[in-house]
Formats: structure tokens, C-alpha cells, sequence
């Protein structure tokens, strides 16, 4: 039998009011005139008549977990929660004929306006459900606790409140935005009502097209087991099972749906700016990809933080994720947190040193989205708590709660929608997007899935650099002058996140410094840079990038490497099903290589799909945090010969110089502004003059010399006499002959796509990243997030020489954001297509047999 | 004969009175404005531009004005895409995918890369061998199935991180 023991809910009971204690007391009373548990589907046993209609449409509902309500020694064994629905009292549920629920929201743009979106959530039970329960012939949602139906009911419940609460609060955030003078910059798009991207609908005669419904559907028990998750592409709410525990739910814990729905609010807000009236863009953004990375933690402890929006608790998944040891405290005065933690500003639980702290597991780290978010939730809620101290409303009935979260909810939707922007504009007309071919947010619109999500991915830094100067321009700026700069960025600097040196608030365009908001909307002027008060920056430590290599270059250790190679065949074919599985394909060649080529010898062989782990190594006196590291195509090449794409590799670093092949000069002095890869054009039947390349070249022998060239070149050179259709990523279909996004310069060794970029926590003072996480994990596992995937052409000549040039940016890097040729502001994204941001980290190895 | 203090006081009313007609107007052009921003708010939002289609009836999506997407695309549609498609998503998983469904949601013509392409955009739902359901949506090549981006991938969140998957390190590694 297991018991529920959470130091935290002590904490809880202490905060317990007294109105609260007798209300469960009253409610065990009750329900002990009813102790059965689970009656049967359609039984009628101890269900409240409704012959007056005085119960129309209400339903039993439990507020809070088992865990909240009935303490520590509630076991998930033997779990009835007949003791934590108060029976007499049912609430209500919905008014549709089906369990279904409404959603409406207020916009207010001079004027009132609403919009509702009838049926905009359904609850079913699980995937084999496709029709919504029908409402009771007595016009109720009253079915016996721990039926299906009773969960169903329970699920929408609480949904529905959620969805509620961020509509009223996502009113005040847009009527408070576009009260401001259209002079003020904007993300929160004006047209966000007309778009209908508020919701999971978009331009509704295209809904088919970009959700597969148009409406969040809830699975109140679904076959997941030990999981509750978000599914966007549904969209959905799964809340899962133990398998040991036949009576055990997720979805008991009014908490973790909470959460849930905070990721659901998450990708809301994250696609703000993605749709007009009239179009959509093809993509989302998603906040997070497989494994680890600092856009999955924001997005955890984001959806943490909406759990105690809603019911004011500092701690969530006490039942659900106590049964597994594993709730999460959201505040330093947790009694589950390590004593050294407290509120004060030297207390506080920050960034990196604690990003991979387990309160439940203190001594033992572990790098996960879960934990590494507790930063974020914590920060969230002691700047709730400074709102509520500080901006006059901690007289509200319920001490400034409401006024504070509405707050909070207007910086992350303005925050969240600049992020996530694909349309790339940034900023709107009046009341409509502008129609310039401007942009000033991830690159331009083709290229902007790939920027937000990989290039330019949202981390740490990106995000409160965004978020700071929300607070800037919104709180401190409008509703509360009382919580004024240097309060903001000194509470950030508690949680280690002071990360940037200016609010980046300028608004360059993404490709040329010339050009700035008021090119594109002459109404907003130019803006100022707003620097960051470098006296407010004592725990947030800034490191030059300088100071980031793979380990083989600084230790002299045999057993030390700078990359580890992971060829186990039955690893692999794990690795890349469960990548699968996350929603990640990672599309492999056909016929030239494959998992049956893996041989298991820790090297790379011709034929292979190999996981690379870099072992990167940090010589700074400081942790690293953040590190970032890209094996995507970038612009590192000048183009020799446009008939063949043949290039000579730029000079980025000390390692590949002009004497082994490289160009010093040429398009090598610049970067390329629009991304383009180095494929061939074919109406043109040529190359493009300057392009993004991919990272891996080749060593060619000629005479007395050897030189690094393009794939496309040794394969042509070296005689390996390789066509197309033998290369890696070529594919046809009857059609034509043709692949025409092929790419003859990764023929023999490319990093797959979608598996070409990988994030590391961090990397403490002259350590390896294996000396700072794994070695003193627990499982001595690398995360999925750690691994970039390679695969190797099954032609390629044992002995041949490959430098693959990865690039490498982290969180609290002093060099690797601003530019110091133009006082210190931000690069622009373009710059990010070449190799001023980043550290160059050469990954060099030979094909062994 | 007109004082030099009457013109002063008739060029200041002249001047005060073009200031509030010029005012007046501001006023007004703003109330326009605002009151078209409320009809265009008032819209209702199924009203439905759609984009311009070549001529294959195949839309072309113009992003935004993005002139890059105006070229005509390189690859020609071919039904085969699907198959591929379907097994470039199996070998990956080494054959335990089950109940796989690509539902085609979009055909239009994308620039990737540089390149214009003719892309399919697809919902792909399966079940892996738990029975255990997964969904993404994801851009592919009309011609030959393969995949260009891959988006709205779902956030698990498991009872216990740290059973989450990731990879062993081999032993032969030595790095105590």
C-alpha cells in the first residue's frame, strides 16, 4: 500500500483557513453517510432528485486533490473520493444539452466587444470516446464518485475554470495594451478577436486545415500511463493512470489539470501574432522540443505558475505527482525545499545553480524541463507577491490575488506572442498587420519557424530580456509606477536572470540596422535602447564565450574526450523510436545508411546512425548555463563555383586557416541577411552566390597538401564516382528523377534534421559537462537533448577526414549577444546565420572501418 | 487706418482659428479611424480572404507579401508522396508504430530553403507499442514524401522525470 507523504502538505494544512477545516470537516460528516466509492456506470445510488430543477445542470465536483483534503495518510491504493465531493451542494457545470463547454472573451479596443465559441471544450473519458456524454433526463451532471462520468464531469469542471480565469484575464491584458497610445509599441495583436487566434480556431473556414478540431478536448481517464499531457496538434488534455494503483487518476489533482492547461494557454499565446482574418501561417510555435532545453522549463514552469493562479497554493501535484515523490514547490518557503533556500534575495532559487535541483531528491541532479522550471515558476510567484505588496491592491478581498495574476498574464501574452511570432513582424497598424516586407522579430516569415524553434530559440535569457521590458513598458509604465526598474531587474538578478545588458526595446529590423519600427508604421517612433543598470547585476555572472571548448582541447586526461559517439545498435533504433514517439521524426536515408550498419565500437563507421555527444569544457572561474549548441546549416562559405555549389570554408577561427583551403576574404567578410541553403536553383540551374552550408567538410589530399572542401567536391575529386540517388537524403518517386530540396553537399556525413541542435544546462567552473551533470546522476544517462545525430554514407572510404563546424551560444554569455560595434545592442537575427554570436566548436573525426 | 495692435489681435484669432480647425480635423480623421477599427472589428471573423491559387488550383501561399513565395515551385505533386512519407515515419520506428493515420489537411506551395516546393501539410497520429497515442503535424514534399518541418509536438509530463528516456553512456568510456 502506498501513502501520500509530502512534507508540503503540512505546509498547507498550516495555511489552511479555519472556514476551510470546518468546511472538510462538514464534508466528511456528509460523506460518511455515503461510503461507497465506485457504483457502477448508470447507477442512481445517493444522487441528489432534481424534480423542482433546482439542480439543473450542476454536477459533483471534488475542488481540491485527496491530498490537500484529506492529508498526508491518504492512500492511492485504496483512493474514494466520495469523502471529497460535497454531495448536497453540486456545482455547476454546463448549460450545453452535452458535456461541453463555452468560452467567451471581452475585448475592449474603443469599445466593447465579445466574442463567444460555443462547445469550445469537450470532456470525454478517453481516445476510444467520440461522442460527448449527453445531459441527464433530469437535466443534471450528477453521476456516482469515481464513474467515469463523474471524472468527466470533474474534468470540465475544473477546465472550464481554467479557460474562464484566462479569459478575463487575457480581457484585461488586451484592454490595458491597447489603451496605451498607439505610439507604444505592441505585440498583442488588435486584430487578435477578428483572427480568432485566442483560441485553438484561427481563420475558421481554414480550421480543418491548421487544428484537426476546433475545440479542447479533455480525456479525463486516458490510456497514458504515469503521464498527464498536452497534445496541441488535437489540441488535448490527457490525464492518465498508475498502473499499479487501479482507483489512481491524474485527473483527481485539480492542480495538474491546471498545469495542463497552462501548456494549452502557453501555445495559445505563443501563436497570438500567427493568423489575421484572413490568413494563417502554416506553422506554430511549440515552447519546448524533446528532452531538455530552457523553451521546454519556461513552458513547465509556466504551467506551474497557472496552477497557483488558480488556486493560490505555492505547491503543485501533491496527490498526483506525491504518489511518485515528485510534487514541486513554486516559493522558498516551502518546507520541502533544502534549507539554504529562503526568500531572501541571496536565498532565492537561482538560475544556474539550481536548475537542476530536485527538492525531493536534493542530492542527486537531474536535468529535466520539470525542474529546470522551478526557477521560472518561483520567480513568477514572488513577482506576484511584489505586485500584490506594491501596487496598491493588497486591500482586494482576496489580497490582490486577481489584480496581480492579470497582471502576470498580460506579460506573458505579450511576451509569449513576440516570441512566437512567425509573421515576423513584430508589431502591428493600427488594426491590422503592416505591409511592408519588414521585419523585426525571427528573421523574416519563411525562415521563422526555423529561427524560434532552433537558431534563435527561446531561452533564459531571450525570454526575460522580453519580459523585463514588459514590466518596463507595462507595469512600471501604466499600472503600477510603484514597482519601478530597478526593483524589477534586482528581483531578476535574484533569481540569476538578469542575463542581458539592455531591454533590446530599439527596434531594428532583423536585417538591417537602418531600418526601425517607424519605417513600418510611421505612427510609432523611433524607440530608445533602454540599458540595463549594471549595479542591479550581483548574482548574475556573465562569461566570455571565449572561454567554452570541447574538452580535448584543454585537458591532457586519455580517459577525457571532446565527443562521445553512441553506435549501439539497439541504443539507437531506442533513441530514434522514442523520438518518434515525442512527435520528432528524424528523417532518414534509404540505402545508404541505417541502424544494421551500427557495429557498437564507439566510432564512426561508414553506414551509421550515430548519437554525438560534444563533452564540452568550461575554463572560465564561473558556471556556464544554457550552452546551446548548433549543427544546422549556416553561412561559414564563400561559394567558388555556382555550376557545382563547390565552395572554400570561411576563416571563423584559428582552427581552419588559409593555408589548409579557407577564405579570409570575400563574401567570407559578411554575413547573408535571407537564409538560403546550398541547393540548386532550377530555373537557373546554378547555385546560389552566397548561402547557408552545411557544417560537415571533408579533407581533400592534392599533392603535397591537404585542404577542407565541400562533400559535393570530394566525391567528385576523390573518384568515389557516388551519384546522386547514392548519396545521403536523396529521394524520387516516379514522377522525376529529381530531388529538388537535395543537397549534394551533405552527400557523405549529415546531422539529421530536426536532430541538428543540442542544450546543456550548464558547465561548472573548469569542469566537462559530464563532470557537472552526468557523472553525479543517478542514472549516468545523457538526456535525449544532450545528442545530435549524425548519419554516415555507407560509401565513404574508411580513413576519410571530417570537420564538422558546430556553433555554441549559452545563457549568461557576456559576448555572445551584443554587438560592441554598435553600442553594445543586440545582434540582429540575421547575424545569427553566421558566426559572430557563436563560439565555433570543431568536431573533427575519421571514418573507421 | 488700422492699428498695429488690431492686426496683431485679428492675425491671432486667424491663427488660433486655423489651430483648432487643423485640431478639429485631427480630431476627426482619429474618430474615423477609431470608428473604422471598430467596423473592422466588427467584421465578422469568418470573413475569408482567400489566397491566390496558380494554376493548378494548388494555393499559393503569399505570406504576408513574402515575394520569395511568388516563383513557380520546382517539384511536381506525385500521390506516391503519402507511401513515403508513411515510411520514412516506420523505418524510424522500427516497425512498433500501429493504428498510423496521415490525414492530408492542406496542399500548397511553400518556399523552403530558397526553394519553392509543392508541400502537403499532414496531421500524423499513431500509438506506439503501449498503446500510448501520439499526434504532430508536419510539412512534406508533394513529390517525394519528404519531411520540411514538423510542429506541435505534445508536452508529456510523466509522473516521474526521471525516468524519462536519454542514453547510457558506454563503459568504455573512462571518465572517473
Amino acid at each position: 500500500m502506498i501513502v501520500v507523504r509530502q512534507r508540503m502538505i503540512k505546509t498547507n494544512q498550516r495555511h489552511l483557513p479555519l472556514g476551510s477545516a470546518l468546511l472538510f470537516a462538514a464534508l466528511l460528516a456528509l460523506s460518511s453517510c455515503n461510503p461507497t466509492e465506485v457504483t457502477p456506470t448508470g447507477s442512481r445510488s445517493g444522487i441528489l432528485s432534481n424534480k423542482d430543477g433546482s439542480y439543473d445542470n450542476m454536477g459533483y465536483v471534488y475542488e481540491e486533490s485527496p491530498a490537500i483534503l484529506g492529508g498526508a495518510a491518504v492512500s492511492a491504493s485504496s483512493i474514494n473520493m466520495a469523502p471529497y465531493v460535497y454531495r448536497k451542494y453540486p456545482k455547476a457545470i454546463t448549460s450545453n444539452t452535452i458535456l461541453t463547454g463555452n468560452c467567451g472573451m471581452n475585448f475592449y479596443f474603443y469599445g466593447n466587444y465579445s466574442d463567444s465559441l460555443d462547445n469550445c471544450i469537450q470532456s470525454l473519458g478517453n481516445h476510444t470516446d467520440f461522442q460527448s456524454l449527453p445531459r441527464q433526463a433530469e437535466n443534471t451532471w450528477m453521476y456516482p464518485t469515481g464513474s467515469k462520468e463523474f471524472y468527466q464531469v470533474n474534468a470540465l469542471y475544473h477546465v472550464q475554470k481554467g479557460v474562464d480565469t484566462f479569459f478575463e484575464k487575457m480581457a484585461y491584458a488586451y484592454k490595458k495594451i491597447h489603451s496605451l497610445p498607439l505610439a507604444v509599441p505592441k505585440s498583442v495583436p488588435s486584430y487578435l478577436r477578428s483572427s480568432n487566434m485566442f483560441w485553438f480556431t484561427g481563420v475558421s473556414s481554414l480550421d480543418s486545415q491548421i487544428f484537426r478540431n476546433s475545440f479542447l478536448s479533455s480525456y479525463s481517464q486516458c490510456e497514458a500511463a504515469n503521464n498527464a499531457s498536452f497534445d496541441p496538434a488535437g489540441p488535448s488534455l490527457c490525464f492518465g493512470y498508475h498502473p499499479s494503483y487501479p482507483n489512481f487518476f491524474f485527473v483527481q489533482d485539480p492542480s495538474i489539470i491546471y498545469h495542463e492547461f497552462g501548456h494549452a494557454m502557453v501555445s495559445i499565446m505563443m501563436n497570438m501574432r500567427n493568423g489575421t482574418a484572413t490568413e494563417t501561417h502554416p506553422f506554430r510555435s511549440n515552447l519546448g522540443k524533446f528532452g531538455f532545453d530552457e523553451a521546454g522549463s519556461l513552458n513547465e514552469g509556466i504551467a506551474d505558475y497557472y496552477s497557483y493562479v488558480m488556486n493560490k497554493r505555492t505547491h503543485i501535484g501533491e496527490w498526483a505527482l506525491g504518489l511518485y515523490n515528485q510534487s514541486r514547490p513554486m516559493s522558498e518557503s516551502d518546507s520541502a525545499h533544502v534549507p539554504a533556500l529562503d526568500t531572501t534575495s541571496e536565498g532565492r532559487l537561482s538560475y544556474p545553480q539550481y536548475i537542476n535541483y530536485d527538492p525531493n531528491n536534493p542530492n542527486i541532479p537531474i536535468e529535466d524541463v520539470h525542474y529546470g522550471g522551478q526557477i521560472v515558476s518561483h520567480y513568477m510567484v514572488a513577482l506576484t507577491e511584489e505586485f500584490k505588496s506594491q501596487c496598491g491592491i493588497s486591500g482586494d478581498a482576496d489580497g490582490g490575488h486577481a489584480a496581480a495574476t492579470s497582471y502576470m498574464v498580460l506579460l506573458l501574452s505579450e511576451t509569449l506572442s513576440e516570441l512566437g511570432d512567425l509573421n515576423a513582424k513584430g508589431i502591428d497598424d493600427f488594426t491590422i498587420p503592416f505591409t511592408d516586407a519588414t521585419y523585426f522579430n525571427n528573421l523574416d516569415p519563411t525562415n521563422s519557424f526555423l529561427w524560434t524553434q532552433y537558431v534563435n530559440k527561446v531561452t533564459y535569457r531571450r525570454f526575460f530580456q522580453v519580459f523585463a521590458k514588459n514590466i518596463y513598458k507595462y507595469i512600471t509604465g501604466s499600472v503600477c509606477s510603484g514597482f519601478d526598474k530597478n526593483e524589477s531587474e534586482k528581483l531578476l538578478d535574484d533569481y540569476g536572470l538578469l542575463l542581458f545588458k539592455n531591454y533590446n526595446d530599439n527596434g531594428n529590423s532583423t536585417k538591417s540596422r537602418t531600418l526601425a519600427y517607424t519605417n513600418a508604421v510611421p505612427f510609432i517612433p523611433a524607440q530608445a535602447l533602454t540599458p540595463v543598470s549594471e549595479n542591479n547585476r550581483r548574482k548574475s555572472v556573465l562569461v566570455s564565450k571565449t572561454l567554452l571548448n570541447s574538452a580535448t582541447a584543454v585537458a591532457n586526461s586519455s580517459s577525457t574526450v571532446g565527443f562521445y559517439i553512441i553506435d549501439n545498435r539497439t541504443d539507437m533504433q531506442n533513441l530514434l523510436a522514442d523520438l518518434l514517439y515525442k512527435g520528432f521524426p528524424v528523417p532518414l536515408s534509404t540505402g545508404t545508411a541505417g541502424v544494421d550498419y551500427n557495429n557498437g565500437n564507439i566510432k564512426v563507421s561508414p553506414g551509421e546512425i550515430v548519437a554525438v555527444i560534444p563533452n564540452l569544457y568550461n575554463s572560465s572561474n564561473s558556471t556556464m548555463a544554457g550552452v546551446h549548441l548548433l549543427a544546422n546549416d549556416w553561412d561559414h562559405v564563400n561559394v567558388t563555383d555556382r555550376t557545382t555549389g563547390n565552395f572554400k570554408p570561411c576563416v571563423v577561427d584559428t582552427v581552419t586557416t588559409v593555408d589548409q583551403g579557407a577564405e579570409a576574404a570575400l563574401t567570407c567578410t559578411t554575413t547573408e541577411t535571407d537564409y538560403k541553403r546550398l541547393v540548386k536553383n532550377t530555373s537557373t540551374n546554378l547555385f546560389p552566390a552566397n548561402a547557408a552550408a552545411p557544417v560537415c567538410m571533408v579533407q581533400l589530399e592534392s599533392g603535397n597538401s591537404t585542404r577542407w572542401v565541400s562533400q559535393n567536391e570530394f566525391r567528385r575529386k576523390q573518384g568515389l564516382t557516388l551519384q546522386d540517388k547514392d548519396c545521403l537524403g536523396y529521394s524520387t518517386t516516379g514522377v522525376s528523377e529529381t530531388d529538388f530540396s537535395f543537397n549534394p553537399h551533405e552527400c557523405l556525413a549529415r546531422f539529421l534534421p530536426g536532430a541538428s541542435d543540442a542544450f546543456f544546462s550548464k558547465i561548472n567552473p573548469s569542469k566537462t559537462y559530464y563532470e557537472t551533470v552526468v557523472k553525479d546522476s543517478d542514472s549516468k544517462h545523457f538526456n535525449a537533448g544532450n545528442l545530435l545525430i549524425m548519419e554516415v554514407n555507407k560509401w565513404v572510404p574508411p580513413g576519410t577526414k571530417f570537420r564538422c563546424r558546430l556553433r555554441a551560444k549559452f545563457g549568461n554569455c557576456s559576448d555572445c549577444y551584443t554587438d560592441a560595434a554598435n553600442a553594445n545592442d543586440d545582434y540582429q537575427d540575421s547575424e545569427y546565420n553566421g558566426p559572430k554570436p557563436y563560439k565555433v566548436i570543431n568536431f573533427d573525426f575519421d571514418v573507421n572501418d | 487706418m488700422i492699428s498695429r495692435s488690431k492686426i496683431f489681435t485679428i492675425f491671432a484669432v486667424l491663427v488660433l482659428c486655423l489651430v483648432w480647425s487643423m485640431q478639429n480635423m485631427k480630431k476627426k480623421a482619429h474618430e474615423l479611424a477609431r470608428s473604422s477599427a471598430v467596423v473592422a472589428q466588427a467584421v465578422p471573423p469568418n470573413t475569408l480572404v482567400f489566397p491566390a491559387s496558380n494554376k493548378n488550383g494548388r494555393e499559393v501561399i503569399t505570406r504576408l507579401q513574402d515575394k520569395q513565395t511568388q516563383k513557380a515551385p520546382s517539384n511536381k505533386p506525385d500521390p506516391q508522396w503519402q507511401d513515403n512519407f508513411e515510411k520514412i515515419l516506420v523505418i524510424q520506428s522500427g516497425s512498433k508504430l500501429r493504428d498510423l493515420e496521415v490525414k492530408k489537411l492542406h496542399s500548397f506551395v511553400w518556399s523552403v530553403g530558397g526553394q519553392n516546393l509543392n508541400v502537403e501539410s499532414v496531421l500524423v497520429s499513431f500509438k506506439n507499442e503501449k498503446n500510448e497515442s501520439t499526434k504532430f503535424n508536419a510539412l512534406v514534399d508533394s513529390q517525394n514524401g519528404k519531411i520540411i518541418q514538423t510542429w506541435n509536438q505534445p508536452v508529456k509530463d510523466p509522473g516521474n522525470p526521471r525516468e524519462n528516456f536519454g542514453v547510457k553512456l558506454d563503459p568504455r568510456y573512462n571518465n572517473e
